[in-house]
């Protein structure tokens, strides 16, 4: 008599019923799992940005709260017909890499190539750079995936699913909307913008931190040190000499934040303009009353979208100085 | 091409649909095989299969030259490991080497700029270059020796060498247990499919639920410029990364010995439960054992192993794993790596803690295990560290003994889940081993579709295998 695992084929079994549940799975997975809302999935929206081809008039560069804070959609509403594009990345500093990675973006042919740099304690201190990283080293096969809709499409059914989405998910189940875990809101547009917000929000949480920092920091001489300072400048010069149209820009924070930034790094507003003007930028002075930070260091989709109507304001003013209209 | 991507699961699959018609017919298997064999390795950049090809043809040439000239065989022997080795030498040393002698120099006052100068296609390193050269010189070593006939049929060599599954991260197979197997058409049955597929899911499951989600916490803890102070960080994250390299790697070793399974072959066990081990020594049977037995079998005895005086055989075994430490990579990381393991390995020798340990009833063997741990974990810090002040600095936070715990959390509990996920998947199938437990299908396909789904939907964000760089 045969041993009982060789009356069926177990290999054949396992495959087809893996095949069979992948459908149900898929979308179990897009509608529990997904932003739904998000027009791109946000490995797609990484990987659009970072590998964007060489065709845009305007770059802007920065962190988080530049991939959060300005829409360039929106911006084309007062600079229309110029192609924009927020290579803003989590986490990332103004490095070489990123000078580097904006400046392949800018199309050969612009007629005035313009950058818009966020510039803040966080991005003049050293990081890894981790996620841009990890974007630039995508292998081909991801890189045709998420560039194709269609293949974006699949490919975000079989989305993996993060831990922190299940707890999410069981505690909103468990709790209610109410009482369950506060929902975070992401959209992943082409443009390479991230519209975010808390819902609902908790700022005291988000501010209890700053707030209890605030009275710690520092004598002047004390502040933390921002190394990256020399190579902006040094890097805005270059750019000025190549004719490409270089602004600089504090996207706006909570005063909570602000303040403590400010006390703990070496960083003065006021100076750092001067000195990036003098290096052939223009520096955009910005008024934060008025904008709204949902966790106190990211612009709200509402006030992002509005920031960003004023920022190109200022940049459509200089740009029409500079052609005489 | 990678394993865990879509063009493989396309070339895997086209693969073995034409696989039962090329396999009967002798000279049709061979060319399948190493055309295969080649378009995969191919695939990731077409101008180094000309060194993979140039490295086998050396070695071919050189065996057949050791049996035409048996006078000439230590001529033919010299040409091979000059072939190889300076291969090796050119593509993976040649910034270590330059590097140094610039500060050699420099330190003798000469100001010389080697490193800079270094041709812009030595830096490149070709994707598993120690393991083919390793495998390919075993050959010719084993023929040198008298212990392998070497084969005529250039195809024969070249599938030997190149053979997909293992060809950029092992398991580094000997032409005398292959070779002969390759001969065979390679059949399958029911009871094999299911072992190779239970090998390929672990291995992919290992790779791209463990592995992949555990790397992005270990790399930021390594990457992030501000030093976290504390002791319990430092011993998480390099628990992650211990459990990132065992899964990537015994991972990739468990899908290689799948596929082959599925052709109809067989590769031998390459990890064993390594940090289940009571003894360095024993850590070392059980890791990576297809490289500890190459550097064994042609390295260590035949400085003498063991059979010399004591002191020798100290001095062997730390030139063993001082070189293999190299062979991992070409910076002094590596090399402290290995002399740690050699050292530890010494007071192994010297002091036998292992059988002190075993005498004390109960807890004894994990007693043993749980110094094996501390000792590899330390060495793991080596490995890993960007350079040795980073790695001094983890290993004295790591026995500091600061219990702050206000380092920063992002990340750690989806890596603390995932980790313990590893550690229970491990312990599972150690159990199933100890116990020996017969298949079940009515528990075994459904834990199988759900390590397939888990593999699709809990995948971490990593892409390529850690053993690709060495």
């Amino acid at each position: 008599m045969k041993p009982a695992e060789q009356k069926i084929d177990r290999t054949t079994v396992a495959l087809l019923a893996a095949a069979l549940l992948l459908v149900p799975s898929a979308y179990v997975n897009r509608q529990l799992f997904d932003d739904l809302e998000s027009p791109l999935s946000e490995n797609a929206f990484l990987i659009r940005k970072v590998h964007a081809p060489a065709a845009y008039d305007m770059v802007l560069g920065g962190n988080s709260r530049m991939m959060q804070g300005m829409s360039p959609v929106v911006m084309n509403e007062k600079l229309p017909g110029r192609p924009i594009l927020n290579l803003g990345m989590r986490g990332a500093s103004l490095t070489p890499r990123m000078y580097g990675l904006i400046e392949s973006k800018l199309a050969p042919g612009a007629t005035t190539p313009v950058v818009l740099l966020g510039i803040e304690p966080g991005t003049l201190q050293p990081s890894t750079d981790a996620s841009l990283v990890v974007e630039l080293h995508r292998s081909g096969e991801k890189v045709f995936l998420a560039q194709h809709d269609v293949t974006e499409r699949i490919a975000r059914l079989f989305a993996s699913i993060r831990p922190f989405k299940v707890t999410n998910k069981i505690s909103l189940w468990l709790n209610g909307p109410t009482k369950g875990q506060p929902e975070y809101h992401r959209e992943y547009h082409p443009d390479g913008w991230s519209a975010t917000y808390w819902e609902p929000e908790d700022l005291e949480r988000d501010l209890k931190p700053y707030r209890a920092k605030a009275g710690e920091c520092c004598d002047p001489g004390e502040r933390e040190p921002l190394p990256f300072k020399p190579l902006l400048f040094e890097q805005v010069r270059k750019w000025a000499s190549e004719g490409i149209l270089v602004f600089g820009v504090r996207i706006p924070t909570a005063p909570e934040v602000r303040q403590y930034e400010d006390q703990r790094f070496d960083f003065d507003e006021a100076a750092i303009s001067q000195a990036f003007e003098q290096a052939g930028g223009i520096w955009i002075a910005v008024d934060p009353e008025g904008y709204h930070c949902y966790d106190g260091g990211h612009l709200h989709k509402s006030s992002a979208m509005a920031f960003s109507r004023n920022v190109a304001d200022a940049v459509r003013t200089e740009l029409e100085r500079r052609s005489g209209n | 091409m990678l394993f865990n991507s879509l063009t493989f699961l396309v070339f895997a699959g086209l693969f073995f649909l034409l696989w039962p018609l090329c396999r009967r017919k002798s000279n049709l298997r061979w060319f399948y095989l190493t055309a295969a064999s080649f378009l995969f390795y191919g695939w990731w950049d077409w101008r180094f299969l000309f060194l993979i090809v140039g490295s086998g043809l050396l070695d071919y040439a050189a065996s057949l030259g050791m049996v035409a000239y048996p006078r000439a065989r230590g001529a033919f022997m010299a040409l091979s490991l000059f072939g190889n080795i300076g291969s090796l030498a050119i593509f993976k040393y040649s910034g270590f080497i330059a590097e140094n002698l610039d500060q050699l120099f420099s330190m003798a006052g000469l100001h010389t700029s080697l490193q800079a100068n270094i041709p812009g296609f030595m830096l490149i390193l070709p994707v598993g270059i120690s393991f083919y050269t390793f495998q390919s010189m075993s050959y010719t070593l084993d023929v040198y020796r008298g212990e392998l006939k070497p084969t005529r049929n250039i195809l024969h060599f070249m599938a030997y060498l190149s053979l997909f599954p293992q060809l950029v991260a092992g398991p580094i197979v000997r032409a005398r247990d292959f070779l002969p197997q390759l001969c065979s058409p390679g059949t399958t049955d029911e009871r094999g499919r299911w072992e190779g597929m239970q090998l390929i899911a672990h291995g992919f499951f290992k790779k791209m639920v463990i592995a992949d989600n555990l790397g992005p916490v270990v790399d930021s803890a390594f990457g992030f410029p501000v030093f976290s102070e504390s002791t319990v960080y430092w011993w998480f994250i390099i628990t992650a990364f211990a459990f990132q390299i065992y899964c990537d790697f015994s991972g990739y070793s468990d899908i290689a010995r799948g596929l082959a399974k599925w052709m109809g072959y067989r590769f031998e066990v390459n990890f064993n439960h390594p940090y289940n081990a009571t003894s360095l020594s024993g850590f070392w049977s059980r890791w990576h054992i297809s490289l500890s037995t190459w550097f064994r079998d042609y390295v260590y005895i035949p400085l003498g192993g063991s059979r010399v005086s004591r002191m020798r055989s100290h001095v062997n075994m730390w030139i063993t794993m001082l070189v293999s430490g190299l062979w991992h990579g070409a910076s002094w990381t590596f090399v402290v790596w290995g002399a740690l393991h050699a050292g530890f390995m010494s007071l192994e020798r010297v002091i036998k803690w292992p059988q002190w340990c075993r005498r004390i009833p109960r807890v004894g063997s994990w007693m043993a295990t749980g110094i094996v741990i501390v000792q590899v974990w330390v060495a793991w810090v080596f490995f890993r560290a960007d350079s040795l002040s980073q790695a001094v600095r983890i290993v004295r936070q790591m026995f500091d003994f600061n219990l702050d715990m206000s380092f920063r959390k992002a990340g750690l509990l989806t890596a603390a889940i995932y980790l313990a996920i590893g550690m229970l998947r491990e312990v599972y199938c150690r159990f199933r081993e100890v116990r020996e437990l017969r298949s079940r299908p009515w528990l075994d396909i459904p834990v199988m579709v759900g390590m397939i789904l888990a593999c699709i939907f809990l995948r971490g964000p990593g892409e390529a295998f850690i053993y690709f760089q060495f």
